[in-house]
């Protein structure tokens, strides 16, 4: 019975967010306007990978304001810690971020709980796509 | 029925960030909408930078390390 409303809630949550991030995702797959230079272009996309890694940081302050907590306060702090540097290299290169801030969000998947990972995963999902996107 | 409610409020908290994501969206498909330079995109990397750190400096000067309860499996 404990094991089937686990599993119910795990799948309501999965929907709840899979909803969420549909318009997240059409929205965040916009090409760079094509007068921009390559420099521009890199600033765009790096602008729209900021935003992404910023959910991923909401989503976890906001689970971790839950009672009880969605996401415990120490990896709540590891994953600030993550945003914070991340977003301070993207800022710094704009062109040349991308193989840091990936290595960093796979550290940051390894060490969430299993309960703290499907509440971040769609976000995680979402910032990998946007990455990935980025040429 | 599980509850949502947690879940439902995560949502809740995370919806103006949604919407200044659709709202971005408009605004690169639109017709009317002014096409930004090279300079109006540093521009607004540079500002999403610093916001974007200053919200991490300002949860983590409110969350000092010694509040923690447990430990968090390292990096």
């Amino acid at each position: 019975m404990r094991l089937t409303h686990s599993l119910a809630h795990r799948c309501a949550l999965v929907g709840v967010l899979t909803a969420l991030l549909i318009p997240i995702l059409s929205s965040a797959c916009a090409k760079a306007p094509p007068n921009l230079s390559p420099s521009g272009a890199a600033a765009f996309q790096a602008t729209r990978v900021v935003k992404a890694i910023d959910l991923v940081r909401d989503t976890a302050i906001a689970a971790d304001a839950q009672t009880p907590p969605l996401v415990s306060p120490a990896t709540t702090r590891a994953i600030v810690t993550w945003h914070r540097a991340a977003v301070t290299t993207i800022g710094a290169a704009p062109s040349g971020w991308k193989p840091t801030v990936t290595t960093g969000l796979d550290q940051v998947d390894r060490a969430l709980a299993e309960g703290e990972r499907a509440v971040l995963a769609p976000y995680l999902a979402l910032a990998r796509a946007l990455i990935a996107e980025v040429q | 029925m599980p509850d949502l409610t947690p879940i439902v409020g995560v949502a809740i908290q995370l919806l103006p960030g949604i919407f200044d994501l659709i709202r971005s969206r408009a605004k690169t498909v639109d017709p009317n909408a002014p096409v930004p330079d090279d300079a109006a995109v540093i521009a607004a990397l540079a500002a999403a930078v610093a916001s974007s750190v200053a919200q991490d400096d300002q949860w983590l000067a409110a969350h000092p390390t010694a509040m923690l309860e447990g430990g968090a499996r390292p990096l």
